[in-house]
Parts: structure tokens; sequence; C-alpha cells
């Protein structure tokens, strides 16, 4: 770019690069790039994206790697985590509670850790319908494999949530451009706590389930009832297509649209969302019903959490911190946190799975995992420090410590029925 | 700042083939680790090369992540020719194309219109030399040696708001001037190291 543009263009043009909302500057950007006069349209529009390859070459090759750290993780958690790989049965020794409840998964007692139950190793399976749905040879032996890996989450996962999730009402769908269903009150993502993500802190992960005990309730809780045209955006917003890929900020009022072709989302303000390609439907804060058909291959991620094999309908609440809750208001869903990089969870109408993001409370990488149903908790964390193996298994507040792998895994298969 | 040294160590493709292929073979037997290693050994210049080509860091991201989980399914496809980097940049490079073409397409208003102007030029770039899969590595290394050459100012103005990440407006705050004034100096120096690079890489071996 030898013939720098004028300072209100490199401005304009200095604000875009930094991803700075500047609606004037896109007024600026719009006019001069459509511009007849000598030096703008196509040839200002050569310049400027060359401008922007040094840009991102600088960005790319001189960002701390800190930065590439969620990258790795939701690469990571897109994948399938590692299954059980079953160790030779061996008596457990029953030993005394050792940590006391506080009502939550003791994952995040006592620096305890780990990603529930993941241990061992398996051929790894692909949660994306997308890779799943691939032709060839190739992609039929590892759906294969991800079906009989999933026969195994399931396993797991079954004795707590299957049996104690009631018959419920089937959930309404929601049907395009209409106003947002009707569902039980939630935590307002406003009200999950200010927790601000920092590198070395973990997620943990809570699926939970109705109680056996609890009358079916109808949804009462409905998103406020306003038309589009009361919706505000304060960044992009929809056009004749749907919703353009990139970001948008919804400022007030509540709107449905069909982002792409197969899935249709209701924003509730405040609310700030990205729609990229794939499609991939990025959640920064707020709530947002997303329905989908099963064809659609939505990736859905927010700071803490990725859904990937949506088919149906499902509320997602992102907190300004980053915390997650997801609930599948009709069909299926698989949930995956993405700090933890933690087992995928399949989830079905009336689950709903929640990823917080807490401060580390011992050294070492640490998570957990717990599983609430019909009124029981049961919480399963492991962790190593300094070599040393701490397993911990607890089922309403009363912990069972266990200093040997095998040990663990053979109370966690116990587990099941 | 060093940025050779710190470029240099990012580089790091013909150190870490061998170890790609030890990976490579871990993976397809079903190390979840092992592919979460490759990632990390080359997710910065996937991310990078789809930066610069979509302009988009977002987008950029999102398709390399798609990259990644593409070249998971098809490990058993990789033959080994050309390294695993090369086929993750040939990978990226069509899928990014993709992306620009239907990008392009799309006029639909202001804001549209600005992406589809500036996706055209794009595309076109993306055929130009410096595009080239192979040649990521040298562009790497060009690099670091157009930024030792910018004089100390510049290098410092490079560093407080690529590595450190303050934006135009705070250095032009610490500074006392306008955040105006810093957006211009950072494109003349982008615009001093985009001729940089292009005179290093039309010389035959690169980048002296």
């Amino acid at each position: 770019m030898s013939d720098l543009p004028d300072a209100m263009l490199a401005d304009a043009w200095g604000r875009r690069l930094e991803g700075e909302p500047d609606p004037t500057g896109i007024r600026v950007l719009s006019e001069a790039l459509h511009s007849t006069a000598p030096g703008s349209g196509a040839g200002l529009a050569s310049r400027l994206v060359a401008d922007e390859q040094i840009d991102r070459l600088l960005r790319g090759w001189l960002a701390p790697p800190a930065a590439a750290e969620q990258f790795i993780a939701g690469v990571i958690a897109a994948i399938d985590p590692p299954g059980i790989d079953v160790p030779a049965a061996e008596v457990t020794p029953n030993t005394p509670p050792l940590l006391p409840s506080n009502g939550r998964s003791s994952g995040t007692e006592g620096g305890i850790e780990l990603p529930a139950i993941t241990v061992g190793r398996r051929p790894p399976r692909l949660t994306s319908r997308r890779i799943q749905s691939d032709r060839g040879a190739a992609a039929a032996m590892v759906t294969g494999l991800g079906l009989a890996a999933a026969g195994v989450a399931i396993a797991i996962i079954q004795p707590w949530t299957w049996r104690a999730v009631p018959e419920r009402q089937p959930a309404p769908r929601l049907a395009k451009q209409s106003p947002g269903p009707t569902r039980e009150p939630l935590e307002p993502a406003s009200e999950l706590p200010p927790l601000r993500p920092e590198p070395d802190q973990i997620a943990m992960v809570e699926v939970t389930a109705p109680p056996q005990t609890e009358p079916v309730q109808p949804r009462t809780e409905s998103v406020p009832q306003q038309p589009m045209q009361s919706a505000t955006w304060t960044r992009g917003g929809p056009s004749a297509g749907g919703l353009p890929m990139g970001i948008h900020e919804l400022a007030s009022g509540t709107t449905t649209v069909e982002a792409v072709p197969g899935l249709i989302v209701t924003l509730q303000a405040p609310t700030e969302i990205r729609l990229g390609p794939g499609p991939l439907l990025d959640i920064r804060r707020g709530r947002v019903w997303a329905t989908a058909e099963p064809t659609t291959a939505v990736r859905i991620v927010t700071p803490a959490a990725t859904v990937t094999e949506l088919a149906g309908e499902i509320l997602v609440d992102v907190a300004t911190s980053g915390a997650t809750s997801v609930e599948v208001l009709s069909g299926e869903a698989s949930f995956a946190d993405l700090v933890t990089r933690g087992r995928a969870t399949a989830l079905r109408q009336g689950q709903r799975a929640t990823a917080e993001l807490k401060a580390a409370a011992a050294a070492g990488a640490m998570s957990g995992s717990s599983i609430r149903t019909g009124g029981t908790s049961i919480s399963i964390s492991e962790q190593v420090i300094n070599g040393r193996f701490r397993g911990t298994i607890t089922i309403d507040g009363n912990a069972q410590v266990f200093e040997s792998r095998e040990a663990f895994e053979k109370a966690k298969r116990d587990l099941q029925p | 700042m060093d940025f050779s040294t710190t470029s240099s160590e990012r580089r790091g493709d013909d150190s870490s083939s061998a170890v790609s292929q030890s990976l490579i073979a871990r993976a397809r037997d079903g190390d979840r680790s092992a592919f979460g290693e490759l990632v990390r050994l080359h997710e910065r210049p996937v991310r990078t090369y789809l930066a610069r080509l979509l302009g988009d860091l977002h987008a950029a991201d999102d398709v390399a992540q798609d990259v990644f989980m593409e070249s998971f399914r098809l490990l058993d496809r990789y033959r080994g020719e050309g390294g695993f980097r090369s086929w993750l940049l040939a990978t990226a490079h069509h899928k990014a194309v993709s992306l620009l073409r239907s990008q392009a397409r799309r006029r639909t208003e202001p804001v549209a219109d600005i992406e589809a102007a500036l996706a055209t030029a794009r595309l076109s770039k993306a055929g130009e030399p410096g595009f080239d899969p192979a040649e990521q590595e040298r562009l790497g290394v060009t690099l670091a040696t157009c930024l030792e050459k910018l004089p100390a100012k510049s290098r410092s103005l490079v560093e407080r708001h690529y590595t450190s990440g303050e934006s135009a407006e705070a250095i032009a705050r610490s500074l006392g001037r306008s955040g105006s004034a810093v957006r211009m100096a950072l494109l003349r120096i982008r615009t001093t190291l985009g001729e940089c690079i292009a005179r290093s890489l039309a010389l035959p071996g690169g980048t002296t």
C-alpha cells in the first residue's frame, strides 16, 4: 500500500482491524470502497486487504501463546474424549467419608479434581454429526466407533439420569418467527455468579435431571412477547437472508430469526452472539433459544461449553462471566465443557447441564463432575498430585476417597446397576 | 524485543516433523492426547494463515477448528508426503477460498457490502505469491527479519499493540497522542513491513 488512505479512512480502517464497533467508520469505508474516484473502489479494497494481511500476520506470530489455549481446548472438546479402558476388577475398600458436603460437586473441594469418569484410552469418537455424516469408509469406521462409544457414555450416565427422568410434557416446537417458548424458570444469566475466567481456572460440569417425585410442571415462564420490530440491535442484526455471519448484539427486546436454514434462534436482550461458518453459533452472553433440524449440524459454543448434535430445542444461558447453562427443551444434544475438555454428555429432554468457571483450589489441573437425580447427588472426581492418584466419589455429601486408580474404577462401575 | 527468536521458536516445522509423525501414529491408534499435541504444534501457523486469507480472526478460528477436526477424521488418508503442516495448510486454503467465494456473493447491506468488496479482494490475493502453503515457514522468517529492520520506536509500537495487546487508544493515552495518530502510525509500519516482506520473498532463497 504505497499511497496511504486519508486520516479518516485510516482511522476507520484501524478501528475495524481492532474489532471496534464503529458505525461512522462503516459508512466511511463503504463509501470509499464503492466510490469511482481514483484511489477508491477495487484498488482501495486490494490495498486494504494487503494491509489487513500484514496485520493478521503480526497478530498470528506475535500473539502470546496463552491466546491459543482456548482454541486448542475447543478443538479437543469437539473431538470426543477418551472413554473407559476397564481394568481388571479389584476389591474396593470402603473408606469413611473424608470430605464434608457442600451441596455441590466435591470436585471443587480440597483441590480435588478431574473430568469425572474419563479414564483410560480407547479409539476416539467424534461428536460432530457433520463429521459422522461424512461419506467414505474412514468416516463409516469412525462413526461405528462413535456409536459404540456413545453406548459406553450412555451406560455411565444412564443410572442417574435416564431412570430418573419422568415423563414430561413435550416441549412446544419453536416455529420460525414465533415468540419464544414457555419454559420452567431458570436462573437468569445476570444472576449467575460473576466469575471471571482465568487461564488457571477450571470448569465443572453438572448434569441434573428432575427428581422422580417432582410433578411435571408446565413451563410457565415465557419469553417477553415483543414483536420483532421492538428489537434494538447495537451491532449487526438480521438482513434479508437471515443473520449474516459476524457479531450481533441485541440491546433490547426479543426476536426470533432463522439464522441459517434449519436453525432458528430466539434472542432475549441483552445478548451478544456471533454466527460463523459451519454453521457455528457463538453465544458470548445472554439467553438464546435454539431450534435445529437434525441435519443442520450446528455447533454452539460459549466461553465455557460447546453443544453439538443438537436435534430439537435448547435454551442456553450465558452469564457475563462465561458460566453457561444448557437445558434441552425437546429432542437431544451433546454437551461438553471447554475448559476441562471433559467427556461429552448426551442431554435429553428435560435435562440441564452447566459449565462454570471456578478458581482452581489447588495446584495442578482440577475438574469434576456431578450427577444429581431424584434427590441423590453423585459426584466423581480425581486428581494426581506429585504423581499420587486420588479419586473421590461423593454420594449425598458422603465422600469415599481412593488412592488406587483400579479401586476407584471398580467403585465407579459398581455405581451402575 | 528479539522478534527473530520469537518467530523461529514458534516456527519449528522442520524440527517438529519427526515429532508430528510420531504423534500422527499415536493419534491414528486412538490417542486423543497425541492429537491434542498435534493441534498445539500446528495451530499457530494454520490460524495465522487463515487469518491472513480471511481477514476475520473469528472466522479464521472457526475454519481452523474445522480443519483440525477434518484432519483428525481423515488421518488415515494422510500419506506423509509434503509434511503434515502443509497438508493442514492446503486443507485450510481450500476451505478459506470456499468461504471467501460465498462471502463475495453477499451484497445486502452496508456492512455486508464492505465484506463482499473485501472478500473479493481477498479471493484474488489468495492465488498470489505468499499463499502457497509450502511458503508459510519462509514467511515467518521473513517477517522476523523485517521486524528487526524497523526503527526502535516502531518496533516498540508493534510490540505494545500486537504482543501485549494494547489498543491504539490505550497506547495513544500513554503517549499523549490521539488514537487516530497511533492507528496511522501502525498503518505506516505495516506498509513498511509489507514492502519489506514482498522484497524479501522476491529474492532467491528468501530473507536476506
